[in-house]
């Protein structure tokens, strides 16, 4: 290797030095922009992970809290995109061959490739005239590509909806904070709350208070205003206190404190006995004037499970009037249709309970309370009772849910002939389809009217300015050209043999029958 | 590299690059006063001859397809022969045959009388008119430049090259080339119609009585020696790849092929197509005046070197698709050495 190409040589290594610098710094970039949108959208992930967390801590019962300060909130945010953005680049970072990068330079420079190929030239062994003529010729272009700047145009950045991210990231943090700032504001309150109660109560009471677990919490949460907080806090805050209020000590208060009227009903609603015989009196307003207030509903349920030992006793007995459809030989002093709202085909279940203890006990009450009076009961709406009639079974024990009553079931049910008869349970095979609803048809009476226009002349009409598209007239190439030329002409011959009518020529016109036919002639 | 190089050093290199431009410029100099308004069709016959390759022009009568391979015999001064294809000529007809002749001795004997093939300049006047059978009289001297008659084999004359010349529009009473022929043109040159400005020159030199008398600039043996210049332009690896990609990207179904290859090409370019790719950038890479071939001397010459090769199917030709279209899209979507 001569001086000359040895100088060349290591001239052209610093052209590729240039440009593979040049080229992953601009890699790096395109990258860069390429994902610049999906990590400005990686800006709501922080902020949404802090609601998550409170909504978490606020459903579990701890609390709203401020876990993070603003600095490593903004501290997070930020992390996310740019560390999202530089694990892109780590991962795109692609080795730059050295012939791209000398090409890419000779495109820059303009030489025709002459510098990569000079480079390829320069590591043969042994070069012809030629080659060494292409080396020699590179020469000028490789110190110019030293001090090249390839100036390469990258991808623009096209953020678009995704810059949407920043405001929203804001805005959550924003809220968030502001649930955070809640939180404190109400814990304060509570807390006070609970030092100015501390001086009216006995030392012993102050540790009863402070031993109490969460229910305790929950009626001092009750001593506040609810309408300092959150509807949905307040709620069920309220749901709450409903529950507190079915213990039994607060049964015996509620109680004591009722009016005559409502007296009367709860025990006329605990004795079944008293409705067999007036059966109008039950559900019916008090006689006193005084405005019936909020009826405890636990105290009767409570009445009901204190009364059951004796009335299961009564009923073991004789059975109750619901048996009597059953078609047992037995008769009964009660009537199904007069049987208590407590009787056992109507007693209640746990999930009887659960629905009493939901929202339906308060609408109840509400709703009566609108009515202007004492309304049927609610209760209808538990589950309907088991219609299984115990046929054909050979037992004679009375079914003390089998009352003759239908309800949803998987199996069919039957009465008369075909209870009696021996038979397989039927399953019902259209159990639970959904039903589609009502269907509405719903007729307008409209008078049609002509929808009018003015009329436009054809040879008014512009001609269309605007751009059509692309229209594709493909030339036929000759051959082809030819075949249909052959097929038409084909086509056009045919059909003057088969056509009715001759064609007009020189010749027919000028034939002697046209002439004859003439009555001019 | 091999030991047959003609140049050995760099300013022999440079002299022999010289010569070949000047020698080019001479002879383009030369045709364009008899050829006006085709200067691009002028430099493709030009570079096919250099490059030792046959040419095959395709044009509406009335261009000077003719006129211009003549101007070239007289401006190179080559042995020129034409043959005017008709439909009726033979093989025979051609290479020539063994006619009865009387010797000294007052017998008679069989005697070869070469046809109008046995040329250094053929110019096959509408090619296209010859019946297959006459057609393939071609190929052996087209490839092998030799002829076989009987037991006899004709070595053609060197720079041996077949111009061949046919009409597209007409189709009564020809023959369309089979494959194996196009295969052997280096370049499908179209011709087409000149400018308005060369009308003018074109009135003035063929309707007064002025007449261009073309001169002879170079001879047989130079350019001979330029084809040894051509072949020893050296071939960098990355633009060997190239080549080969274009080739192969006209290749339906193959690794490079666009979706319009593999949807309207029947038949794509062969192994001849590097071939063609290769000369005609040696070529085209002397006169830009470089020692090596680049890659966008493959990309100016790939479209007269392929688009013959590549045949068009059915669907292709009824959406109006032709070679120039598929072969400018295989170009588009070909990965350069920068990406």
């Amino acid at each position: 290797m001569n001086p000359t190409n040895k100088d060349l040589r290591q001239a052209i290594d610093e052209v590729a030095k240039n440009a593979t610098k040049q080229l992953a710094t601009y890699e790096r970039q395109n990258v860069v922009r390429s994902q610049l949108p999906c990590s400005v959208l990686l800006l709501l992930i922080a902020p949404l992970l802090m609601v998550v967390l409170q909504a978490l801590r606020w459903s579990l019962g701890l609390g709203i809290g401020e876990w993070f300060s603003w600095t490593a909130q903004i501290a997070l945010s930020i992390f996310l995109p740019v560390s999202w953005l530089a694990m892109q680049a780590w991962r795109n970072k692609k080795q730059i061959h050295r012939v791209r990068a000398l090409a890419t330079m000779d495109a820059a420079l303009g030489s025709s490739e002459r510098v990569v190929t000079a480079d390829q030239f320069l590591r043969y062994d042994s070069r012809d005239g030629f080659m060494q003529a292409a080396v020699e010729d590179a020469a000028k272009w490789v110190e110019r590509g030293q001090r090249k700047n390839l100036n390469q145009q990258g991808n623009k950045v096209r953020l678009g909806w995704s810059m949407m991210a920043i405001p929203t990231a804001i805005l959550i943090m924003t809220i968030a904070a502001w649930l955070a700032g809640l939180s404190r504001i109400h814990d304060a309150s509570s807390q006070h709350q609970q030092r100015a109660s501390l001086p009216l109560m006995d030392g012993a009471a102050v540790e009863q208070q402070q031993k109490q677990p969460k229910p305790r919490d929950d009626e001092r949460a009750d001593a506040s205003p609810p309408e300092e907080h959150d509807p949905k806090t307040g709620r069920n805050r309220k749901r709450k206190n409903t529950v507190a209020t079915l213990t039994p000590n607060a049964a015996e208060e509620s109680r004591g404190r009722l009016t005559d009227g409502e007296a009367s009903e709860s025990q006329q609603t605990s004795n079944p006995s008293n409705a067999q015989g007036d059966p109008s009196s039950q559900g019916q307003p008090a006689d006193s004037g005084e405005q019936t207030p909020r009826k405890p509903k636990k105290p009767k349920n409570q009445t009901n499970t204190e009364e059951r030992p004796p009335r299961q006793a009564e009923e073991e007995q004789e059975p109750s009037g619901a048996t009597a459809g059953q078609g047992s030989s037995k008769g009964s002093r009660n009537s199904a249709a007069t049987s208590d709202w407590a009787s056992r085909g109507q007693e209640a279940t746990p999930d009887d309970e659960n629905v009493e203890d939901e929202d339906d006990v308060e609408d109840e009450d509400e709703e009566q309370k609108s009515r202007g009076g004492v309304q049927p009961n609610m209760r209808d709406r538990r589950a309907p009772v088991n219609r299984d009639l115990q046929i054909g079974f050979g037992s004679n024990r009375p079914n003390p849910d089998a009352n003759g009553r239908g309800g949803p079931g998987g199996q069919k049910k039957s009465r008369g002939v075909a209870s009696l008869v021996l038979g397989v349970p039927i399953p019902d095979r259209i159990n639970g389809q959904p039903n589609k609803g009502r269907i509405r048809v719903t007729q307008q009476r409209v008078t049609p009217e002509a929808e009018e226009s003015e009329r436009v002349l054809a040879e008014r009409r512009a001609p269309r300015t605007g751009n059509v598209g692309p229209i594709h007239h493909p030339t036929l190439s000759p051959w082809l050209q030819d075949i249909v030329r052959r097929y038409f002409l084909a086509r056009r011959k045919g059909a003057s043999t088969e056509a009715t009518l001759p064609i007009q020529t020189p010749t027919s016109a000028t034939s002697p029958s046209a002439e004859s036919n003439d009555p001019q002639s | 590299m091999s030991s047959t190089l003609p140049v050995d050093n760099p300013s022999a290199a440079r002299d022999a690059a010289s010569e070949f431009r000047e020698v080019h410029a001479a002879v383009h100099r030369e045709v364009a006063r008899m050829m006006v308004g085709q200067e691009s069709v002028i430099d493709g016959v030009l570079a096919a001859l250099f490059a030792g390759g046959h040419v095959l022009l395709e044009g509406v009568p009335g261009l000077g397809k003719t006129l211009l391979v003549s101007s070239l015999s007289k401006a190179v001064d080559l042995n020129f022969s034409r043959i005017q294809f008709t439909p009726d000529m033979m093989p025979a007809d051609i290479r020539g045959t063994n006619v009865l002749t009387d010797n000294e001795a007052g017998g008679t004997k069989l005697e070869f009388q070469p046809g109008p093939l046995v040329a250094i300049l053929l110019l096959a006047d509408e090619i296209n008119r010859a019946t297959p059978r006459t057609q393939s009289a071609l190929l052996e001297s087209m490839q092998e430049k030799q002829i076989s008659v009987g037991n006899r084999t004709i070595i053609l004359e060197e720079p041996f090259c077949v111009m061949a010349t046919q009409n597209p529009v007409e189709q009564e009473g020809t023959y369309p080339l089979p494959e194996a022929q196009l295969d052997r043109f280096l370049f499908k040159l179209v011709v087409g119609y000149p400018a308005e400005d060369d009308y003018r020159t074109i009135i003035r030199r063929t309707t007064s009585s002025e007449e261009v008398e073309l001169n002879s600039v170079t001879d047989a043996e130079t350019v001979v020696r330029l084809r040894q210049v051509v072949r020893s332009v050296p071939l960098p690896e990355h633009v060997e790849s190239e080549a080969i990609r274009i080739v192969i990207a006209t290749q339906p179904g193959s690794k490079y092929a666009p979706e319009i290859v593999n949807e309207v090409v029947s038949l794509g370019a062969s192994p001849r197509g590097v071939q063609g790719l290769i000369l005609a950038g040696k070529v085209r890479a002397l006169l830009n005046g470089r020692f090596a071939v680049a890659g966008e001397d493959l990309r100016a010459v790939a479209m007269e070197v392929l688009r013959h090769r590549v045949l068009v199917n059915f669907q292709g030709m009824s959406d109006g698709v032709s070679p120039d279209d598929v072969i400018a899209e295989v170009l588009a979507n070909l990965p350069s050495v920068e990406a």
